[in-house]
This record gives C-alpha cells, sequence and structure tokens, in this order.
C-alpha cells in the first residue's frame, strides 16, 4: 500500500510579478487521500496544473506511477495513470450523460452501440438517480459533479486530483462523494485533494499539506488532535508585506447605499447598508455568491430587490442605469469587462469623463491631456506615454488605470471585484492607498476579494457569504484575516444549498418555440417542420397549377436539388465544429470552370477519370488552405474563406472569362442518368447523407466533431485532436462542394465561371431549416437534404406560378433570415422585450425621481 | 506605423510603376483611377465602421443599386429633380442598414448571414422595382455633370470622397460619440459595464455604413450616367480588401480612415498597372482575395507586437 503513486520533486513556477510554487515537493501514497490546504492565491491551482501536465515547470520533476512526466502534456500524464476532475470543465453539457463518459474511454474500449448500456452500468454502480440517456445540461450542478469524477474513474487512475470538489455539493453529496473517495483508496489509488473546507479535510484525509504563499509549510498527519484553528494558523500567518492606508472611524451616518432582500440564482435575501467613506467588503470562498451579488447591483446578473443610493431607487436593469443613479461597478475580468486592451492608457482612463472636456461640442485635447495626466499622477499609473495601448502595461497599471476611470466617473458607491487580482505585490498597496484616497467623503465603496488578507488590511466592515447568503458581519476589531477566514472555513450549513440548474429562464412560449424549430435537440423535429412547409407550399402550388405535379417538373426539381443538398451537406461539416465556409459557392464555380477543361467534350473514358481526379485533388488543396489559416494562422474563419471566395472567383474567370467550353457528355449525362422514375442523384444524395448521418450520430469519430463544435476545450481536455478535426472539417466541405459542382456542371454542361455564386447563402440556409446551428455541433445530413429540397421547391414554385425571378431572390433570402432567426433570434427577442419592459417598470415606479446624475 | 504602412506601400507600387510601366503614373492615368478609387473608398469606410464594431457586411452591392436605382426612379429622368432624388436614395440606404442593424445588433443574428440574406431580398425588391422603370433609364443632367466634372484636376467623386474621410474621422477623432464607438467596438463587454449603450451604437454602424454605400451609389450613378443593376456587383469583396488593407481591425475598435483611403488608392492603382501590363480584371480578384489574407495576418501582427 505505501507505494508512491505521484511525486514532485522542488517543481518551481515564476509568473510575470509573481513566484506561484517555491521549490515544492510533495509525495501521495497508494490508497491515501493527500489533502491541499491553502488560501486562493497560495499556488493551488498552479501545483494541480502541473501535476496534471497542463503547465510546464520552472525547474523540478513529476512522477507519476514511478513514471517520469517527460513533458507538459495533459494526455501523457492521463496515459501514466493520472486523472484531474476539474469543476465540471470537460463535459459538454449538450451531450448526453452516456455520450460525455463515452468520450473519456479509450478508442475502440467500448462499440459506439453499447454506449447506453455501459454507461447506465457505471451510473447504477454508484447509485446516481439520473438515467444515462438524460442531457448533461438538464443535470443539477452537484450531479454534474459527479459525473465528471465517475468519468475519472473509468480507466482506473493510480492517482487522482481533485479539485475543490464539493464546491456544488449537498450535505448528502458530500457524504456519497467520501464513500465514493473511500472505495477508491481501499483499491489502492492515490488521491491529492484540494479544499477550502475544514471540516470535509478532518474527516477524510490521511496527510494534509499546507500551503502558503507558493512555499509548503508542513506536511502534518490528520489526527484525532489536529483542531480546525491549528490549521488555520498553519495556512495564514504570513507576515504584512507592507502598510495598509489607515482605517475610517466613522460614527452612524445615513447609509449611501442600502440594499434590501436582493435575490437572485446564486444569492438569496442580501440585505446590508454601506456607509459615506466607508469600504466595506464581501467575504467567502469562491462560488458562494459574493460576486453575483455585487455584480447584481448594477444588473449584470438579474436579480430582484430593493436597491437605494443616496435615498434613490436604483434601477438594476443594466450598468449604464445603475450608473445614473450613481452605482458604478468594476469587473473582476479586466480584460475581459473592465479594460479597452488595444485602445491607449489616456482613451481607457477618460473614456467615462468625456463630457467634462467637450467644448463647442469637441472634444478639446488639451484639456483631456490635463485631466488625463491628473488622473495618472493621483493613481501612480506608470506608463511610457498615455497613447500606449493599455495591453502593453503592467497588471498593476492597468488596475490603476482602470480605477482612476472608475472613481473619476462621478459614482457615490463603486462597486469593486478583486481590486487586486494578476496585480504584483508591489502595486497591491498603491492600489490600496489609491481606493482608500479616492472614496469621496460623501461616496462608498464595496469591494469583493478572496483574499482575506486583503479585506482585512483595507476593509471597515467585512461581510462574509456562504451559500449565497450573508452569515456572519465583521466590524471593528474583528476585521482580520484569521477571523475573515475562519468563519467561512467552519460553516457547516451545507444542507441549504438551492438544487436548481442554471438554464437561462425563457418563458415557456419560448422554450417551446425553440424547441420546435432550427436547433431542437431531438433530431426529427426539423424535418417533421420541413415536411409540414414542403405540404403547404405544394399543396399551394398544386391548387394553382396543373403544371407543377407533371413528372417532367418533378424530375426537374429532383435534379436542381442535387448540386444544393451537396453543398448544403458541405456546409454541415463546417458548421458541426463551429466554423463557416462562405466560400463553397466559389468553388463550385471553379469545379465546374476546371470541370469544362479537364473533363471535356468528347474526351476519353480515361481521361474523364483522371479529370474527375484532379478536379477533387483542388478541392483538397483549396479545403487545406482554408483549414490551416483559419486553424493555425487564426485568422478569422469567416474571413479567410471570404478571402478564398475571392480568389477561386478570380481563378474562375481567367479559365472562362465568359461562358464557354462544352463539358463532356459522357459525364454530364451520366449524372444526369436515370434509374426508372427517378435521376440516379436521388439515390446518391440519400445514399450519401446516410452514410454521413451514421458517421455522424454513431460513431466516435462524429461525436468527437459534435463535441468540439459544443465545447473545445472540453473536446480538448478528452484527449480530441481538434485542429485535426477542424481541418479535416474545412477539406471534407471544400470536396463535397468539388462534388456538388460536378452535378452542377451536369445541368449547365458548359464552363460558366459565376454559376455557384448563390449557393454560398443557400447551403447556410439550408443546413439551418435541417437543424444545424450556427453555434457548433447540431446539425443532421438529411436535415441539410430536406432542407435543401424545399429551398429549390419554393424556387421552382415561384417560376411556376409565373412570379418574377426578383421574388424567388427575395424568397431565398427571407427563408435564410427567417432559419436563422428561429434558431437563436426568438430567445434574444424576449431577452430585449424583458429588460425594455424592466425599464418600462422602472420609470412608471420611480419616474418621478428628480436630479438623476449621470 | 500600422496606418502608414498602406501609404508607404502605395508609393511603393508608384515608384515600380515609375520604373518598369512608365504609362502607370502619367496624369491622364492617374485622373482616371482617382472616381473608382473614390467610390472604393466610400464604400470601403462604411465597411470599416462596421468592421470596427464587430461585424461584417455583405450587403453592399445591393445597398448601393438600390440607391442607384431609386435615384433613377426618383429623378424620372434627365430633367428630374436631383436634391429629392439623392435623399430618398440615401433614405433608402438607411432603411436597409437599420435592418441590418435590427438584426444583427439586437437580435444577435450572425453578421455574415444577415447581411448576405438581406442583400438577397433588397436585390430582389431593386430587380422588381427597376422592372417598373425604363429600360434606358439616366440620371438628372445635373448629377451626370457634377459626376464627369473635375476641380482642379481631380476628379469631383474623389473630392467627396476626402471630404467624407474628413467628416468620418473627425466624428472619430474628436467627438464624444466617435470615442464611445471606438471602445464598443475594443470591448463591448466592457463598454456596457461602464455604462455606455451598446447596442444604439452596433446598429448605428450599420446605419451609417448604409449611408456611405448610399452616397456612393449617387456618386457613382452619376459618373456612369445609365446605371444597370450591375453598378454594386463589384463592390461585395474589394471594400472589405481596402478595410482591412488599411489596418482595420477585426477585432474591433480601431480604424483610421485616412488609412481606408489609401488603401482604396492602392487597390485601384495596382488593378490600373495590372490592365496597363495586359492582366485580366480577374487577377483583381485573386489579388483582393490575397490583399484580404495579408491584411488580416497584417492586422493580427500589429496587434501581436504591442
Amino acid at each position: 500500500m505505501d507505494q508512491i503513486v505521484l511525486k514532485l520533486v522542488s517543481v518551481s513556477k515564476t509568473y510575470p510579478g509573481v513566484r506561484a510554487l517555491d521549490d515544492f515537493s510533495i509525495e501521495c501514497l497508494s490508497g491515501e487521500v493527500h489533502a491541499i490546504l491553502g488560501e486562493n492565491g497560495s499556488g493551488k491551482s498552479t501545483l494541480m496544473k502541473i501535476a496534471s501536465g497542463t503547465v510546464t515547470p520552472d525547474s523540478g520533476t513529476v512522477e507519476i506511477d514511478g513514471k517520469l512526466l517527460t513533458s507538459a502534456d495533459a494526455r501523457l500524464a492521463h496515459e501514466l495513470g493520472l486523472y484531474t476532475v476539474y469543476q465540471d470543465d470537460s463535459l459538454v453539457r449538450e451531450l448526453t450523460v452516456a455520450q460525455n463518459l463515452y468520450l473519456g474511454t479509450k478508442k475502440g474500449e467500448i462499440p459506439y452501440g453499447q454506449m447506453d448500456a455501459w454507461a447506465q452500468g457505471k451510473l447504477d454502480a454508484f447509485e446516481m438517480p439520473f438515467p444515462a440517456t438524460t442531457i448533461l445540461g438538464d443535470l443539477t450542478p452537484a450531479h454534474r459533479q459527479f459525473v465528471e469524477i465517475i468519468k475519472g474513474l473509468l480507466n482506473e487512475p493510480r492517482v487522482l486530483l481533485l479539485d475543490e470538489p464539493t464546491s456544488t455539493l449537498d450535505m448528502a453529496g458530500v457524504a456519497k462523494l467520501m464513500a465514493m473517495i473511500r472505495t477508491l483508496t481501499a483499491r489502492g489509488t492515490g488521491v491529492l485533494y484540494v479544499s477550502h473546507r475544514l471540516p470535509e479535510i478532518l474527516d477524510l484525509a490521511d496527510r494534509v499539506t499546507i500551503l502558503r504563499d507558493g512555499v509548503q509549510r508542513g506536511t502534518f498527519p490528520v489526527t484525532e488532535t489536529l483542531s480546525e484553528n491549528e490549521l488555520v494558523s498553519l495556512m495564514i500567518g504570513r507576515d504584512l508585506e507592507g502598510e495598509y492606508p489607515d482605517k475610517l472611524d466613522h460614527g452612524t451616518q445615513t447609509p449611501v447605499l442600502s440594499v434590501r432582500n436582493l435575490s437572485g440564482e446564486h444569492f438569496h435575501e442580501i440585505s446590508f447598508d454601506a456607509y459615506p467613506g466607508e469600504i466595506l467588503g464581501f467575504a467567502g470562498a469562491e462560488g458562494n455568491g459574493q460576486r453575483e451579488a455585487l455584480r447584481a447591483l448594477v444588473g449584470l446578473e438579474t436579480a430582484q430587490g430593493d436597491i437605494q443610493c443616496n435615498g434613490r431607487q436604483v434601477n438594476h436593469n443594466a450598468p449604464r442605469d445603475a450608473l445614473q443613479s450613481g452605482v458604478l461597478f468594476l469587473s473582476s475580468d479586466r480584460v475581459g469587462e473592465a479594460i479597452f486592451p488595444e485602445l491607449g492608457v489616456r482613451k481607457n482612463m477618460m473614456l467615462t469623463r468625456l463630457s467634462d472636456v467637450v467644448s463647442g461640442g469637441f472634444l478639446s485635447a488639451s484639456r483631456e491631456e490635463a485631466e488625463a495626466q491628473a488622473m495618472r499622477q493621483d493613481f501612480g499609473v506608470v506608463t511610457a506615454s498615455l497613447d500606449t495601448p493599455i495591453n502593453g502595461l503592467s497588471g498593476g497599471n492597468q488596475q490603476k488605470a482602470a480605477l482612476a476611470r472608475s472613481f473619476r466617473t462621478g459614482a457615490r458607491a463603486v462597486l469593486i471585484d478583486e481590486p487586486t487580482q494578476g496585480v504584483d505585490a508591489g502595486a497591491r498597496f498603491e492600489i490600496y492607498r489609491a481606493i482608500r484616497e479616492n472614496i469621496q467623503d460623501d461616496g462608498t465603496c464595496v469591494i469583493n476579494s478572496s483574499d482575506a488578507q486583503e479585506l482585512a488590511g483595507i476593509c471597515d466592515r467585512v461581510l462574509v457569504f456562504s451559500r449565497g447568503r450573508i452569515v456572519a458581519e465583521l466590524t471593528g476589531d474583528d476585521v482580520e484575516e484569521e477571523k475573515i477566514v475562519s468563519s467561512f472555513l467552519t460553516t457547516r450549513d451545507a444542507n441549504k444549498v438551492r438544487e436548481t440548474n442554471d438554464k437561462p429562464a425563457l418563458t415557456s412560449f419560448g422554450t417551446a418555440i425553440q424547441s420546435l424549430f432550427g436547433g431542437s435537440v431531438t433530431w426529427w423535429v426539423p424535418l417533421v417542420f420541413l415536411t409540414i412547409l414542403t405540404l403547404v407550399v405544394g399543396g399551394y402550388a398544386a391548387s394553382q397549377s396543373d403544371a407543377f405535379l407533371s413528372k417532367i417538373n418533378f424530375r426537374h426539381i429532383l435534379l436542381a436539388v442535387a448540386p444544393a443538398a451537396m453543398v448544403a451537406m458541405a456546409q454541415l461539416h463546417v458548421l458541426l465544429v463551429r466554423g463557416l465556409d462562405v466560400s463553397v459557392g466559389s468553388m463550385m464555380s471553379l469545379t465546374v470552370v476546371a470541370a469544362s477543361f479537364l473533363i471535356a467534350f468528347q474526351a476519353p473514358i480515361s481521361s474523364i477519370f483522371l479529370g474527375i481526379g484532379a478536379c477533387l485533388l483542388i478541392g483538397v488543396v483549396v479545403g487545406l488552405i482554408n483549414g490551416v489559416l483559419v486553424r493555425y494562422a487564426k485568422i478569422n474563419a469567416i474571413i479567410t474563406t471570404i478571402a478564398m471566395l475571392s480568389v477561386l472567383q478570380g481563378l474562375a474567370l481567367i479559365g472562362r472569362p465568359t461562358p464557354g467550353g462544352l463539358i463532356s457528355q459522357v459525364f454530364t449525362e451520366f449524372l444526369r442518368s436515370r434509374v426508372g422514375f427517378l435521376p440516379i442523384s436521388v439515390f446518391f444524395l440519400i445514399a450519401f447523407a446516410v452514410v454521413n448521418d451514421i458517421w455522424l450520430h454513431r460513431t466516435r469519430s462524429g461525436l468527437e466533431a459534435k463535441a468540439i463544435g459544443f465545447r473545445e476545450e472540453a473536446a480538448r481536455r478528452n484527449g480530441v485532436r481538434v485542429d485535426l478535426v477542424q481541418i479535416r472539417a474545412y477539406v471534407l466541405a471544400a470536396v463535397i462542394a468539388t462534388l456538388a459542382g460536378f452535378f452542377l456542371s451536369s445541368e449547365v454542361g458548359v464552363g460558366h465561371p459565376t454559376i455557384g455564386a448563390n449557393f454560398a447563402l443557400a447551403s447556410i440556409a439550408a443546413a439551418v431549416l435541417g437543424g444545424a446551428s450556427l453555434a457548433g455541433g447540431r446539425g443532421s445530413f438529411g436535415g441539410a437534404l430536406f432542407g435543401a429540397f424545399f429551398f429549390t421547391l419554393t424556387i421552382n414554385v415561384i417560376s411556376i406560378l409565373g412570379l418574377s425571378a426578383s421574388v424567388g431572390v427575395i424568397a431565398s433570402g427571407i427563408m435564410t433570415l427567417l432559419a436563422v432567426f428561429l434558431y437563436t433570434g426568438f430567445s434574444e427577442l424576449e431577452k430585449v422585450l424583458a429588460s425594455l419592459r424592466r425599464r418600462r417598470i422602472f420609470r412608471k415606479n420611480y419616474g418621478a425621481q428628480k436630479g438623476q446624475e449621470t | 506605423m500600422r496606418f502608414l504602412a498602406i501609404w508607404v506601400a502605395l508609393a511603393a507600387i508608384m515608384l515600380l510603376g515609375a520604373l518598369f510601366l512608365p504609362r502607370s503614373i502619367h496624369l491622364s492615368s492617374l485622373q482616371s483611377i482617382f472616381p473608382f478609387a473614390a467610390f472604393l473608398a466610400i464604400a470601403a469606410m462604411g465597411q470599416s465602421l462596421v468592421i470596427m464594431a464587430r461585424g461584417i457586411d455583405l450587403s453592399v452591392p445591393a445597398i448601393v443599386t438600390l440607391s442607384s436605382t431609386v435615384l433613377l426612379g426618383v429623378s424620372g429622368g434627365s430633367e428630374g429633380n436631383v436634391a429629392l432624388a439623392v435623399i430618398i436614395a440615401i433614405a433608402a440606404s438607411v432603411v436597409v442598414g437599420l435592418v441590418n442593424g435590427f438584426f444583427i445588433a439586437v437580435l444577435r443574428l450572425n453578421a455574415l448571414i444577415v447581411t448576405l440574406a438581406v442583400g438577397a431580398i433588397v436585390g430582389g425588391l431593386t430587380l422588381g422595382y427597376r422592372q417598373t422603370l425604363q429600360a434606358e433609364a439616366t440620371v438628372p443632367q445635373a448629377l451626370a455633370d457634377f459626376g464627369g466634372a473635375r476641380l482642379l484636376g481631380i476628379s469631383n467623386a474623389f473630392w467627396i470622397a476626402l471630404l467624407v474621410t474628413a467628416i468620418v474621422t473627425l466624428v472619430l477623432r474628436k467627438t464624444l460619440i466617435g470615442r464611445n464607438f471606438e471602445a464598443v467596438g475594443a470591448n463591448p463587454q466592457a463598454a456596457r459595464t461602464a455604462g455606455i449603450e451598446v447596442m444604439r451604437y452596433q446598429v448605428s454602424a450599420y446605419v451609417c455604413a448604409a449611408v456611405l454605400y448610399g452616397i456612393m451609389g449617387v456618386l457613382i450613378s452619376g459618373f456612369i450616367r445609365n446605371p444597370t443593376l450591375e453598378v454594386g456587383g463589384p463592390y461585395l469583396l474589394a471594400p472589405i480588401a481596402a478595410a482591412v488593407l488599411g489596418a482595420t481591425s477585426i477585432n474591433g475598435g480601431i480604424g483610421s480612415m485616412f488609412a481606408v483611403l489609401g488603401a482604396a488608392l492602392f487597390l485601384t492603382q495596382l488593378g490600373q498597372q495590372l490592365r496597363l501590363m495586359g492582366l485580366d480584371t480577374s487577377y483583381q480578384m485573386i489579388i483582393q482575395g490575397v490583399a484580404i489574407a495579408i491584411g488580416m495576418w497584417l492586422s493580427g501582427f500589429w496587434e501581436r507586437r504591442s
């Protein structure tokens, strides 16, 4: 039992400005639960990443089950016997539980057809209360966490890394998890367990290693006598690295910001007051609703409740509305939500203050410069020039610039999420000072931070969150690190967790509409929808014109379907992996032109075959170029394929400036030949769609493509070769578009250089009508075929009814818009309407408030 | 540097032209490219505004043709009222821009598909409308005179393009609206958090672009005198090429109308030189495609460097 399954020797890792891990060594034995305990930012996550092979250490070695991890490669670590359970980060929510588990198996281990039964067996073994065919996204976060853990156990790992596995679990869930871990360790697996929750560690772990500021502070056996207090004092107790600004002694005054009964998805009945000149802190372990509560105050999360700033009602519908009542929020996601990375420092700082420097309708450069210089001075922003793009600055200076903007916008209540995240130690204290100095006498500041020391240092008062509720308020001398940490670490009210799933709340109407159309989870729904549409359009046409139902017209439609359907299926290959290929239409044109040379009139059979091969080869090359540019040169897919469209169109026009050059009649007549009443192309199309659908829905390779479309990161964590699959999709698209071009050649018979131009749009429309999603992952080839059929039918009906050609063009545009609108447009429309409604209700209730600040 | 690169490239091909193809820098040759550079520049500035707002606009040909056709229809021939016709032509373009903006910014649908589809619809409507007009309709004489005329040796259309460049640059650089627009493009989430009405600016991008396409449709009609439905055709991809060669950032926010003007001159002059070398105009399309790819790569290059 005492075999070492994971061994880290003298591992160090430095990030710019931070020593994340310093000469750290640890051993995890077979059959042992080894807990890692440390505060946020103590280096735990770096440790996990190095052990699991996702980050390369600067020095030191990792050994898994006695074998050296030679390079930082997550797949290699996996093969050596280490598995990491992320917080549902390797799962694809749109797939079923069984499919998710299947992605975690080795290739060829389980036949695809037995997947559901096999997965059900795995779930039953752990007494999971849901069937394997459930869509993962419909599970609760706790159940998803269990799926992730079960997936981790599939390959009998020698060592399992668990990262905060209980954050989403309730009491019963925690008990179940513990039972699972004990079964595992009894079988000899070593478990490295990272958690914030002391009671669990004392319950479960054999040994605990304390990590503080990247340095190992000792490993202790967990014994009866080891108490929570001892652990807390071991894990904090770091020296103060600098001076915090003086705190405020405030008397009782009227609050600036007053929140009553604010409830949202992740937090419940939050009430508090923030007073003039005060810094109020939100504390808690990650994911206890404190961040969401702060964001809800400015409308970045939906919430119900009452917020007043300076005695006036705050409209928490959107940040703009909240700002008008004097509440401003600075996000912790600096690059995502706080700064404008490519813009200069001045533009970043001055954005919300520009109205102060406008004279005569225009910005005054000199006044703007003066104001920006003043802000740079006041907040100590170090930058070569004010025009330097802000992403060229260090994290600390970026944050100072963002703070400068926030404090000088003129808000009464400034809410700051993680004021010093990603900021080096030196700049931290300057930021604290800047915050303290810049609170207006009549303003207030609320800070959410995962760093208890920081909260202790700068806050006058701290509210402690657990499971979405405020569980403690620390004031005066109680605002110290140890008290903050112990108040959230020792909370045991695990049973209060609400069992919710985080699907966006749609009204039943929106849900019904959405599940009815395009992106439906049920594959046959779009087909039913298309059947109804086809019957309506066809029925109308039949009632208006006798010619419509004639044999010859029918055969005409079926022949015309072939190129449209092939190109729709080509497009679907790219859509599945969340790409888009606009160049398929000009690929078809080029194929027609190429055929007029390579498969020319009266060419012998052998050279026809050569010509077909050459055309397909062109397709392969085009697809490769598209794929490589998109994946490796990282050029946006739309732009890449637009550029390709231009090049291919140019080539086609060089080949045949005007339509000309007969294509081999042997070739075209073969493609137009009939078996009985039906054109041969119909059989080919159906067979092609069936083969592709079997690949998509009945093989591992198809499942991997879907997983990439839904969530590329999850697919990568499951060991899918993402780049390869993506490039393959572009190659398939171009080759199938070439086939579509062959069918088109058989229709026109001559080298027509622009004949394919309209097929790009039609291909997208047909695929989407048939159930494909622009967001990737969804669709069926049968659906794309049917979509193309409907498209062709409509165009045919328009011409049969003697309507002008313009009606056909308009109809194809409207069908496309309708198809994409039905898929995503509805839910967005509902969101916009809901927001407008909230705004109107607010105006009705509080519209009389005078003198709103801006 | 980022925005000067294209002017350096323009100087370079002029120099090459001077050495190997002296005809290409003759005054008459240069004078002949100015109107075309102007049309491309105005359309490309519209496209740039859309790209700055993180979108893409493939409805340019449809809007240009619509503007041109409405102009013909409203003015009703060579004696017609120019001012009214121009206003209505541009107003029609604005409507299309609003439709684009609504679907893309409000309903969050894919910009490429929406503009392609709206382009198809507008194209169909324009075709239907054109069939009600005289086959050989011409623009009002006053407009034709203006479109063909030169001031100080330079085509009137080019002066208009310069004016448009100046106005758009002034708004982008010197007004609150322009700076907010830039911020919305650079980081929509951050702009929303900072209290900017993101949606309004995104819709405006499509509307302002449509106004520019509308203006361009009027100018090109004045130049051609009897425009057909093919008038907008060449402007599907060329404005995108000019916009990205003008270093407009596909990641939004950053763009310079002055550089876009340079890119339009560059592409037009390059086309002219190819023509003088006896190459078919189809090569222009290949060059456009390669230019788009190079422009994109360069844009990534500037951003990686900073």
